[in-house]
């Protein structure tokens, strides 16, 4: 038989652990903070230059060429695939410097709340509606651009890379499906952990996705 | 100073060495590890702002630094590769999370060692279970920081107790099972 008492050693060891100095001057956080906020403002702009790039280079391509319908649609959905997932790095960008500059918020919630929170936010980037969307808009503007390019270029370099589009874009959706499916369970499993939790204590709040 | 920052100071004074634990507990790296201890120390200076004294000290510093930690855990890749278990999966799992060599070793280094990597296997809620228990603080505490009731910690203290007696004989008089 193990007694309880075998761990209060280890609890006492913990405690008295070497090397755990470690200081920060008030200068030098608020230095950090700056640093911080610069480098989040830094990573919107860059979100917003890529979003106006890919758009004027495809807006290029269907107004000054002469590509057929099929290839216009094509790239289309290919501009409507990227910004949806320039989108998501946009929101992600901005709750994260929402939480910097509130900071509070996690003084104020409980830990389990706040990790709920979070993987909900996880499992939400890898299915459901934001995650079909950029998926669904980027496959079909592959497959269009794979196969007219395949049929068009017949047995030429441009035709081979067609078929490699037409090969390779369902693979890796497939890929994808499976990946972030795997992902987003994980998440729903831990988050259904803590709704047990929760619901075994007696906290009867119902809590909302 | 403002009050901000004095309460920052009285933090960073009172309960810096429970950081750097915590931060390990999180983090094995040891320059991640730095990373995520100037983001707590950055994200607890800018809480003070809003401190309504709703709660203690302690708990406020707890909860800001514990909720850092898990937001940087995720942001990083390596919980998508890493399959986080519960204490509950742990207890059922027959194989020592400390090997044989290792538990009959007496260095207190070796122990803390093995305690960090297990610990860092632990899924979120479990984790800061198990270091709040380990800093000292009671089931009342704990359920204040985490939001669990007090019976359900001491229910997981009670079981935290039982996994750590059993896989880390250090110190103390254990029987074999």
């Amino acid at each position: 038989m193990t007694t309880d008492n075998g761990s209060e050693p280890l609890r006492a060891l913990w405690q008295q652990q070497a090397d755990t100095a470690f200081s920060m001057e008030l200068a030098e956080i608020q230095r950090r903070f700056s640093r911080l906020q610069g480098r989040l403002r830094r990573r919107k702009v860059i979100v917003y230059a890529i979003c106006l790039g890919e758009t004027a280079w495809f807006a290029y391509w269907l107004i000054f060429t002469s590509l057929p319908v099929v290839m216009r649609i094509g790239c289309l959905l290919i501009i409507l695939g990227m910004n949806f997932l320039a989108g998501q790095v946009w929101l992600e960008n901005r709750d994260r410097q929402r939480a910097l500059e509130d900071s509070g918020a996690a003084g104020r919630t409980d830990c389990i709340d706040y990790y709920r929170t979070e993987l909900v936010r996880r499992r939400q980037f890898h299915r459901g509606a934001w995650f079909w969307s950029r998926l669904l808009a980027l496959l079909p503007g592959l497959l269009l651009i794979g196969g007219w390019s395949a049929t068009r270029f017949h047995g030429t370099g441009n035709g081979d890379a067609g078929v490699m589009i037409l090969i390779a874009a369902p693979i890796i959706a497939v890929a994808a499906i499976w990946l972030n499916y795997r992902l987003s369970r994980n998440h729903q499993r831990e988050i259904d952990a803590i709704d047990a939790m929760k619901q075994v204590n007696g906290i009867d709040h119902v809590m909302r996705d | 100073m403002s009050a901000q920052d004095d309460l920052y100071k009285r933090a960073a004074e009172e309960h810096g060495s429970a950081l750097v634990r915590l931060a390990r507990a999180y983090e094995a790296n040891p320059e991640d590890r730095r990373d995520l201890l100037q983001e707590i120390h950055i994200a607890l200076w800018r809480s003070f702002a809003g401190f309504d004294e709703s709660c203690s000290l302690r708990t406020w510093v707890y909860r800001v630094a514990h909720n850092i930690a898990v937001t940087h855990i995720y942001r990083s890749r390596k919980t998508k590769v890493l399959n986080l278990l519960s204490i509950e999966d742990v207890e059922k799992r027959d194989e020592p999370a400390v090997s044989q060599s290792a538990a009959a070793a007496t260095e207190s280094q070796l122990v803390l060692l093995q305690l960090y990597a297990f610990i860092q296997r632990l899924n979120a809620s479990d984790r800061q279970i198990i270091t709040l228990y380990l800093e000292g603080l009671d089931a009342a505490s704990i359920g204040e920081i985490t939001g669990i009731s007090a019976g359900y910690a001491a229910t997981k203290i009670h079981r935290i107790k039982h996994i750590l007696a059993d896989r880390f004989r250090f110190g103390g008089e254990h029987d074999n099972r």
